[in-house]
């Protein structure tokens, strides 16, 4: 029922400002696609443009194979949800429901059915003939929802649906929208500047920054294998550290060494000639008391280190330990038991993302895992 | 001890109360009940401002109601109000939808189009008279397109000449206050109308109108009230002739109070025009009350 | 509302002039005349407020005229106050009921009888003007002049701008339509025959013959007045107490207001302007009219470009009719200083102040014989003069200003073919029953 978007080469511009960049996504039909990026990176804009409530400086924008760059945007078959929810305040629930309908002439008792039809889904039959100051954020938020389910779009864009709930809320509503994306199986946009919900979400996410797409893909490969330094250093939490780090061939490997910590690594693993000097990154949760690096993983590939804690936040399951090794700061997560003061540290080499400085990603250490079969 | 003190402390503040209100309650009293009542005594008088007030009882109201010219000016008075209300709030709005959107362009037109309700009245009316008079601008531009003569001699005429006049003067006064209505509206609800399929005439009637209901009832208010009492455009430029075809309302009252002596007679007269605009007020608030509570 | 009689009590004599007397009228001007702080001890002194119309020549006359009163009573002070003539009676209305009443006030003749019927003026101080009776005082003026005065035997007031109203026409405009500008004409048939001819509409816009004044009270008044009297109707009964205006007469008077003249044109000095501008040739006017029009158009001069003639009359008529009215020097009945109010009053009525009037000002004073002093030798001067026996200065109504605009809007109602003659002039007879009676 629902069908795909395709954004091709679309370019926004604000006088001299360039906001979008020859921007180009598919969103394949009924896919979960979510759009992360901070703030002012242009996913609102992105929405707008596909919404038709922006026009666009190049490019074009097709809806279920239909080029709708020009069209008007309520013939473009889309629902959209606002981040403050948009309802028209004048009308009751019912009102706000049906007005995209009778813009459309449907005839009376099917409006009357559908309408019905959805406040059942969401939830709000008791609340029909209430205005939307009568309700709470989380009604409303179904209502919005609601509105843009009624006409069976094509496709849904919602623009941060959540981000004006409070924290409890905001976790229902996703286990709402996620059970209400698995019912309906609608093409999704969904914007937001909140890795969770992106990662959770997202059957893939879209990372975003500077009015471009930095990486395309499911969760997983964007978590495990980031394809650039903005990528890796926005989604996970607390961030991935990051050192920079020199490369020198020895033999049949490549040492990567950043202060204190030195890796080899097979020469043949790597795609090409690694530059003399890159960023190397590991996320918190790889640096492991030195102990418990997992058995099996080649000797010489993890680097072990001795550091001071500086900080330490304790989380109750777990703790981040702000490490001091030789002026370079280092974050490890924790199993609380397992977090303790002033013990060797280890990072195995396969737990490594090495860049180049300039972003672009050289290589992931989970090249290894692969060959060695130590994970799954 | 602490009830003492606290007793001693409300007396106090009562005190304190009465004390604070009592400025109010002499203005009310001077300014309002005193006047107020006065008239209400004068209504059942013959009063010619010389000698003593002399009870006459329900004549004044009476002869009010026989009186043909009293019934005249009550239908020039609803043609005036209606006249000057209901074109000046169209043709507000209409302008201040283009008018309301950001721009320089649009600031200076804003402000170019209040210029008339800044000029004294007084003044716009003089204006008006020669624009009206015989070989004026208004006989070059409109004799041959409406084959009108006599703006202001005309008395077919003349009640649409002063309305001319009376909305080109607060024509800008609603434009300011509708532009402001309309800048209050949120922008986002105009983006959701887009997208659930409504076109500009639509979303205008069905989400801009239903939205402005608040300053729509305002603007009405004083429009309407404004009308009501208005007595200085239609006495600057007709003296409510000819054949007494603009003699509003209040222009009837004064004339029988300061033309004609009449001062018991008016103050019946004013009387009725104060029932008739508290009415009119408390319909209109209720109005707004109502819209409040949905 | 009591019936004021004038000239009904000079013919009926003591009869009615007794009945007055018991009436509570004149015991009010008794009272009055005992709370004044006035004295009428003989000496002109103190503080004489005067209040009266702005109007510049006649300014230039007045001050002149204070500084030589000034010059023989030294202790007399004269502060005139000079007030936009629209505002003149509403002010004066709200000063005569408080305690700011002037001493002395140039009125209209026509507003008299509402403040006499209210008390509120003095009638004139025989000792102060120096005169026995009243009889005597009046022998001091053209018979018939102080008539709008008069009520009840008492004068109320002294004439300062005199009128009748004239035939002003345009010489230029007649000799272009083929008149003769030497013959305008004597009756109204003429008048509306004239008119015909005068009527054009060419390049400078629309060109009339007679124009009339279709919003002003008081020249409502004046218009009628010659033409219903001259078909032998009144518009209002002798003694002020009923109206007639739906009469043949009335009926006739309207019609012809209706048949020529067109209420719609417009000037921002009304027909005066018009007169001025050539825009219509004719018009009846008062003798200020000769410097009026000339004023509005400097290239309109008087016996060469446009002319006056006697009021016209109807070809059946078998007496002669005209209209008039007069300003007066009034004294208000809380005035704080009347004896020299009147004491000043009459110094003004000296020759030396009266021809100053007519020479600078243009203003009547119709004191006996000014018709002969060598500054009234003008033409216009010797046609009022001769009007003046046979003038009708309007009857006097307390009620005035109601009664001629109900005038005002029968004859609008009339010209602008909203109501036929016969009902405009039932309405206004029926109007008038509530307010005259
Ligand atoms: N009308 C405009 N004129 C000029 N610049 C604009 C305009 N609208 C947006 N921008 C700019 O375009 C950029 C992208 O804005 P956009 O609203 O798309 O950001 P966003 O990614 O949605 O941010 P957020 O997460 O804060 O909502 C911002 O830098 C913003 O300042
Ligand atoms: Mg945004």
């Amino acid at each position: 029922m629902t069908t795909g978007i395709s954004v091709r080469g679309v370019r926004k511009r604000y006088g001299d400002t360039v906001v979008l960049d020859d921007l180009d996504l598919e969103v394949g039909a009924g896919e979960f696609l979510a759009v992360v990026g901070p703030s002012g990176c242009g996913k609102s804009t992105l929405m707008r443009i596909v919404a038709g409530i922006e026009p666009l400086t190049a490019g074009s924008v097709v809806i279920g194979g239909e080029d709708v760059t020009y069209a008007h945007p309520g013939d473009r078959g889309i629902g959209m949800v606002f981040q403050d929810y948009a309802l028209y305040p004048h009308l009751n629930v019912e009102g706000n429901l049906a007005f995209g309908l009778r813009a459309h002439r449907v005839d009376k008792a099917e409006v009357r059915r559908r309408v019905a039809a959805t406040a059942r889904q969401i939830g709000l039959t008791e609340h029909l003939a209430k205005k939307p100051g009568q309700l709470s954020g989380g009604q409303r938020q179904r209502v919005a929802l609601g509105r843009a389910m009624i006409r069976e779009p094509r496709a849904y864009l919602m623009d941060e649906p959540l981000s004006n709930l409070d924290a409890a809320l905001r976790v229902q509503m996703r286990a709402e929208l996620i059970e209400f994306h698995q019912r309906v199986a609608g093409t999704v946009l969904y914007v937001t500047h909140d890795q969770v919900e992106a990662m959770t979400m997202g059957d893939r996410v879209a990372v975003m920054n500077g009015g471009r797409f930095e990486q395309i893909a499911d969760p997983t490969t964007i978590y495990e294998q980031p394809a650039t330094l903005f990528v890796a250093g926005f989604l996970g939490s607390p961030r991935m550290n990051f050192l920079d780090a020199v490369t020198g061939v020895e033999g049949d490997s490549v040492r990567v060494t950043a202060g204190p910590l030195s890796w080899t690594v097979p020469a043949g693993q790597l795609d090409g000639p690694l530059p003399e000097s890159v960023v190397v990154g590991f996320r918190p949760e790889t640096v492991l008391p030195s102990g418990s690096v997992l058995p099996g993983s080649a000797a010489g590939q993890a680097a072990t280190f001795a550091g001071d804690v500086a900080l330490r936040e304790y989380l109750g399951n777990e703790a981040i330990l702000h490490l001091d090794v030789d002026g370079h700061r280092i974050v490890s997560r924790l199993p609380a038991r397992v977090a303790q003061d002033a013990v060797p540290f280890a990072v195995d080499a396969t737990d490594l993302h090495l860049f180049d400085p300039a972003g672009p990603a050289l290589w992931h250490g989970s090249a290894l895992r692969a060959l060695t079969g130590l994970r799954q | 001890m602490s009830t003492a003190i606290r007793v001693a402390g409300a007396s106090r503040q009562r005190r304190a109360g009465i004390g604070l209100a009592t400025p109010a309650a002499l203005f009310f009293l001077i300014f309002w009940v005193v006047p107020f009542g006065y008239s209400v005594y004068l209504s059942f008088t013959s009063y010619d401002l010389a000698s003593a007030p002399e009870w006459i009882g329900l004549d004044n109201y009476r002869r009010m109601l026989e009186a043909p010219q009293f019934w005249h000016s009550i239908r020039v008075t609803l043609v005036y109000v209606g006249g000057a209300v209901v074109p000046t709030m169209v043709l507000a709005l209409l302008l201040a939808i283009p008018l309301s959107r950001p721009g320089r362009a649009r600031a200076v037109l804003r402000s170019l189009i209040f210029i008339p309700a800044a000029i004294p009245l007084f003044a716009a009316s003089m204006i008006w008279r020669v624009i009206y008079s015989t070989g004026g601008l208004a006989d070059r531009i409109g004799e041959h397109t409406f084959g009108v003569q006599g703006w202001l001699t005309d008395p077919d005429v003349a009640m649409w000449s002063v309305l001319v006049m009376v909305i080109w003067k607060y024509l800008g006064l609603y434009v300011i206050l509708f532009v402001a209505g309309l800048q209050a509206l949120p922008q986002n609800v105009y983006e959701a109308a887009a997208i659930d399929g409504s076109r500009a005439v639509r979303t205008f009637f069905l989400v801009t109108l239903p939205q402005l209901k608040r300053t729509l009832l305002f603007v009405l208010v004083i429009a309407v009230t404004g009308a009501f009492n208005s007595f200085a455009p239609a006495y600057l430029l007709t003296q409510g002739g000819p054949a007494r075809a603009t003699e509003v309302f209040p222009l009837y009252l004064y004339n029988n109070a300061f033309s004609f002596s009449r001062m018991g007679f008016a103050a019946a007269l004013a009387l009725l025009l104060l029932v008739v605009l508290l009415a009119l007020s408390i319909a209109q608030f209720r109005l707004i009350r109502d819209e409040e509570d949905r | 509302m009591e019936r004021l009689s004038r000239r009904t009590v000079l013919k009926t004599g003591l009869g009615l002039g007794a009945a007055a007397g018991l009436s509570p009228f004149l015991q009010g001007c008794g009272d009055n005349g005992e709370s004044g702080s006035d004295d009428n001890s003989g000496t002109p002194q103190g503080t004489v407020k005067v209040w009266m119309h702005q109007e510049d020549l006649f300014n230039q006359v007045f001050q002149s005229a204070v500084a030589d009163y000034r010059k023989q009573f030294p202790n007399v002070t004269i502060e005139p106050l000079q007030i936009p003539l629209p505002q003149l009676d509403t002010k004066l209305q709200t000063a005569l009921i408080g305690d700011q009443a002037p001493d002395i006030v140039k009125t209209g003749g026509w507003t008299l009888a509402n403040y006499i019927r209210k008390r509120q003026l003095e009638p004139v101080s025989l000792p102060a003007v120096g005169a026995k009776s009243y009889d005597e005082f009046a022998d001091r003026y053209q018979e018939n002049a102080l008539s709008s005065l008069t009520f009840d035997e008492r004068v109320y007031g002294v004439p300062i701008d005199f009128n009748t109203t004239y035939l002003f026409y345009r010489r230029d405009r007649f000799a272009q339509a083929g008149l003769d500008p030497d013959k305008p004409p004597t009756t109204w048939e003429q008048v509306a025959e004239y008119s015909k001819k005068l009527t054009t509409t060419g390049a400078g816009g629309k060109k009339i013959g007679w124009q009339w004044f279709y919003t002003t009270p008081i020249w409502s008044e004046l218009e009628l007045t010659p033409l219903v009297r001259g078909l032998g109707g009144r518009i209002l009964s002798e003694d002020g107490s009923s109206s007639s205006l739906s009469s043949p007469e009335g009926i006739k008077a309207l019609e012809y207001v209706a048949s020529v003249g067109d209420p719609k044109l417009s000037n921002k000095n009304d027909v005066y302007g018009m007169f001025a501008d050539g825009v219509a040739a004719m018009q009846l006017s008062g003798v200020f009219s000769v410097s009026l029009t000339h004023s509005f158009n400097s290239k309109a001069v008087f016996g060469d470009t446009f002319d006056c003639a006697p009021v016209p009359q109807w070809a059946s008529a078998k007496e002669k009719t005209a209209s008039g009215y007069t300003w007066a020097w009034t004294v208000p009945a809380k005035a704080k200083n009347k004896f020299t109010a009147w004491h000043f009053i009459n110094f003004l009525q000296d020759r030396k102040v009266t021809d100053a009037s007519l020479k600078t000002a243009g203003l009547i004073v119709p004191t006996k014989d000014w018709q002969k002093e060598p500054v009234a030798k003008g033409k216009e001067f010797q046609i009022l003069s001769d009007q003046v026996s046979y003038a009708d200065f309007g009857t006097p109504v307390p009620a005035w200003n109601e009664m001629a605009q109900a005038l005002t809007d029968a004859i609008a109602a009339v010209a602008n073919g909203k109501k036929p003659a016969d009902k405009a002039a039932k309405d206004f007879d029926d109007a008038m029953k509530g307010v005259l009676g």
